[in-house]
């Protein structure tokens, strides 16, 4: 009887040994790491477009209606203010309110966000953000999870009650440009420089990172889509969209991830929170506008 | 001495599935769904979220997840053996086929609307004299010639074989 | 009660553009359920739009209409500060309304 568990021993310990030593260094390709600007000015020195959709109040009407040149309005004309259509987000907004009136009934809830002194003006343009009751850098769906958790209410980051609330938040910041600050070192900034990285990491069956086609494709067509530039792509979501009712970023991520190949990620993991404060960086200075829509 | 070797040839079957069970804890997969992926669907007015088997299984390849321990597979040079034996009308199928080549997501071709513009033309193709071999291996896996190449490797990764390689490289040479 | 409706009036010169964006199922009654059940139909049978308590549409709709159906008319001869209000029914005897002050 001793020496099989003797083998046993000796076998699982050589397992774990070669795991242990293939797990160290996994090989990765990178795509050629582009220098980035946390600000959505940027933008004028990877595609350009950004001086036709500075101003989201004054798109030009006759771009937005050519299929040839609405890419270069990165898909503004259909934010408010320029947008004026009623349209499924606005009744996200509403289930939105009423769900935070309910929970925010002694203002813990809102306390809980990271709300200054109950007002919610201009909370979203500081997310995501590092909470120390968490312990990491958190978007603000992660939080409404959390927050609601505590208040009892399941709400799953990604469900369409979170992004709900979510905008109804976020529509408190409307017109306010998004500012988080990943230039001075501490733990934002340590997120930023992984969710760059991470814009970068080949991954999935095709071999493809998000910088292989946002970054050097920028104009050009994948089929009928037209590649567009990953700056100022924040500041509209959770957004309303017809196949998915209500999508926040990082669902958007998993989306990404299934269209190109790639084995989609949880919401609230590491990986999507630090794709969210880069792509959120190079939003910085746009203003936020919800409720917005997407086909 | 016999059931000895049949607890260490257990114990690799058992070690081996806690290897290839050792997801990062953050992928959206279920060992019960079809093909493991899941995709998330949202449900109007609730506070869950739903998942959905995707229809294909993405647990194969390398995903975005920091504790992702997966290797991407390295570049590989394959020889040709000639003759080609190929054949171009099954290869332009394969090139149309959205679970195959899907070629015409990036390259222009002969007489099919909304091509991509991200790759290279290769209307005319035969004019460039390219030999077999070269095609072939920008195929399987053009990292071989250009590094920061984005054209997926169909080869080293699996999504064609190499029959069908074959097939689309003479395809690609009869374009005159 | 039904759910909540939106509705937008914006003007241009005489002739306002009314959007108005309806919360319901439009079920046709043809559609089964996971357990092989009939749903039964729930649709919106009739829309009425009046301006300032005159109506100015009358709508016989049925069930070929999307779920969650979005309307869109346009008034002549409006002025700002009218008041337009959009209300509908179904065969469920259902019914709901909304007004907005055209500006």
């Amino acid at each position: 009887m001793k020496l099989p568990q003797i083998l046993l021993t000796l076998f699982f310990s050589a397992c774990w040994v070669g795991v242990a030593q293939a797990v160290d260094a996994p090989y990765r390709e990178y795509d050629q790491m582009e220098d980035y600007l946390p600000h959505v000015k940027g933008d004028m020195r990877l595609s350009g477009s950004y001086r036709h959709w500075k101003d989201p109040a004054n798109l030009d009407w006759r771009m937005a209606g050519s299929p040839e040149d609405n890419w270069k309005l990165n898909w503004k004309f259909m934010d408010p203010p320029f947008n004026a259509s009623v349209h499924g987000g606005h009744f996200a907004l509403d289930r939105g309110e009423s769900i935070f009136k309910e929970l925010n009934k002694k203002g813990r809830f809102a306390a809980c966000l990271g709300a200054r002194k109950g007002s919610l003006k201009g909370l979203r343009a500081r997310y995501p953000m590092y909470r120390p009751e968490l312990k990491h850098v958190a978007g603000m769906e992660e939080m409404i999870e959390h927050c609601g958790a505590k208040e009892g209410r399941v709400l799953q980051n990604g469900s369409y009650d979170n992004s709900a609330i979510s905008v109804y938040v976020a529509s408190h910041s409307n017109g306010m440009p998004i500012n988080i600050n990943v230039t001075s070192s501490g733990p934002l900034k340590a997120s930023y420089e992984r969710g760059r990285k991470l814009f970068h990491t080949r991954a999935g069956r095709f071999n493809l990172a998000c910088s292989s086609c946002h970054t050097k494709q920028i104009g050009l067509n994948l089929r009928g889509t037209v590649v567009t530039t990953p700056y100022g792509d924040a500041a509209h979501f959770p957004v309303y969209r017809t196949r998915y009712q209500l999508q926040s970023l990082q669902l958007r991520f998993a989306e990404c991830n299934l269209d190109a190949r790639t084995q989609p990620l949880l919401p609230s993991s590491r990986a999507y929170t630090d794709l969210e404060v880069f792509i959120t960086a190079l939003t910085n200075g746009y203003p936020v506008s919800v409720p917005s829509e997407r086909d | 001495m016999r059931i000895s070797r049949v607890m260490v040839w257990l114990s690799a079957v058992f070690s081996m599935s806690a290897v290839s069970s050792e997801w990062p804890t953050d992928l959206a997969v279920s060992p019960s769904a079809v093909n493991m992926t899941l995709q998330p669907k949202v449900v109007v007015n609730s506070g869950r979220l739903e998942w959905a088997p995707f229809k294909r299984d993405l647990t194969r390849w390398p995903s975005l997840s920091h504790a992702d321990k997966q290797p991407t597979p390295k570049p590989r040079k394959v020889m040709l053996e000639e003759p080609l034996n190929g054949d171009p009308i099954r290869g332009r199928e394969l090139a149309l086929a959205r679970e195959k080549g899907y070629c015409i997501v990036c390259h222009e071709l002969p007489g099919e609307a909304w091509p991509g513009t991200v790759g290279a033309r290769v209307l005319n193709f035969k004019q460039h004299n390219y030999s077999n071999e070269l095609v072939f291996q920008q195929i399987f896996d053009s990292r071989a010639f250009n590094p920061n190449s984005v054209m997926p490797p169909y080869g080293t990764f699996g999504i064609l074989n190499e029959q069908e390689i074959r097939d689309l490289v003479a395809y690609l040479q009869s374009l005159d | 009660m039904a759910e909540a409706m939106k509705i937008r009036a914006d003007l241009s010169g005489t002739v306002a553009k009314v959007k108005c964006l309806i919360n319901h199922p439009m079920e046709t009654g043809l559609r089964k359920d996971k357990a092989g059940q009939v749903i039964p139909a729930h649709y919106i049978t009739q829309v009425n739009a009046m301006l300032n308590g005159v109506v100015v549409l009358d709508g016989q709709v049925g069930s070929g209409i999307s779920k969650n159906p979005f309307l869109v008319f346009w008034v002549q001869g409006t002025k700002p500060g009218d008041k337009i209000q959009v209300s509908w029914f179904d065969n469920m005897g259902d019914k709901n309304s909304a007004e907005t002050q055209i500006a």
